[in-house]
């Protein structure tokens, strides 16, 4: 809760460019830099979410990036634009914890994804969510493997349920293209997951053998 | 990925990139590109008036502990 003073210092900086805020609050004003965390906060988490799909994460990384820039503050000069500055902090951070993160085996995201698209019994026991989730990380294996306009192709169609003409949109081809791209990447997929099967590597592979053989 | 196409995703799929099927190369080209980073923190900006969720003031209040010390608040009040 602020203070009634407070509050009207931070009415009176609320028409202050971000250069001026930052600039008083280089030399001490804290109000100024109060405002200038308000008036960014949001748009900074919503970057880190974007690249890293983690509300938590987000929060930390809009942290971690506003403690940079005031401790950075020095280095800032005010010809540059603080925006600018600013979210390139915030987006290294994002990006250098998005790459931590993806040496760890598991995004707890993608496989839920995955796995809340293959259809499951009524009633799993542990070994069966195992098994699923086990399937799921694999069917992800294969889809990294796939080549990248076959993969962009499927994600968008299974997983983001865009419809033929939508993902021709987004890839920018024609739809004819994209039902190819979708019949070679089912094609690619089933058969990676064939030979994934006959070295016995991982699960029962629900969802592709499902989905795959049920024409979408 | 390239601009180009970086501004059709935006367009078309909107500015979650989390949801967009090549979203690794566009952290890729964020991480070199500030036109990127510009492009992405407007589409951001606009779909945050459009409903974001409130934001959280205990974010605000841990910033300025940590840059400010938690002696800062107080000093403000009267």
């Amino acid at each position: 809760m602020l203070g009634k003073s407070e509050n009207v210092d931070k009415l009176d900086r609320q028409g202050w460019s971000d250069e001026i805020l930052f600039g008083a609050a280089r030399g001490g004003d804290e109000h100024a830099f109060r405002v200038l965390v308000d008036r960014h906060a949001r748009v900074v988490r919503r970057l880190a979410l974007g690249i890293l799909g983690d509300a938590h994460e987000a929060e930390d990384i809009a942290q971690e990036a506003f403690v940079a820039a005031w401790r950075a503050r020095e280095t800032w000069t005010p010809e540059a634009r603080f925006t600018t500055w600013l979210h390139r902090i915030a987006v290294n951070k994002a990006i250098d914890r998005y790459r931590g993160r993806r040496a760890t085996p598991e995004p707890a995201d993608v496989i839920t994804r995955l796995a809340d698209a293959a259809p499951a019994a009524p009633v799993e026991d542990q070994q069966q969510r195992l098994e699923r989730r086990e399937s799921a990380r694999s069917l992800r294996d294969c889809l990294r493997r796939l080549p990248a306009s076959q993969r962009q192709a499927l994600t968008l169609y299974y997983f983001e349920d865009l419809d033929v003409a939508r993902i021709a949109g987004v890839l920018d081809t024609t739809e004819q293209a994209v039902r190819s791209l979708l019949k070679r990447g089912k094609q690619t997929l089933r058969l990676l997951i064939q030979r994934q099967k006959s070295l016995g590597l991982h699960g029962s592979f629900g969802f592709p053998s499902t989905a795959v053989d049920a024409g979408r | 990925m390239d601009l180009s196409v970086f501004r059709q995703r935006l367009s078309t799929l909107g500015a979650d990139i989390g949801h967009w099927p090549d979203h690794e190369e566009a952290v890729a080209l964020l991480a070199v590109s500030d036109e990127a980073v510009a492009l992405l923190a407007a589409a951001v900006d606009e779909g945050a008036e459009a409903g974001d969720e409130p934001l959280n003031s205990a974010l605000t209040d841990a910033v300025l502990d940590a840059t400010l010390g938690r002696g800062a608040k107080s000093s403000c009040a009267p």
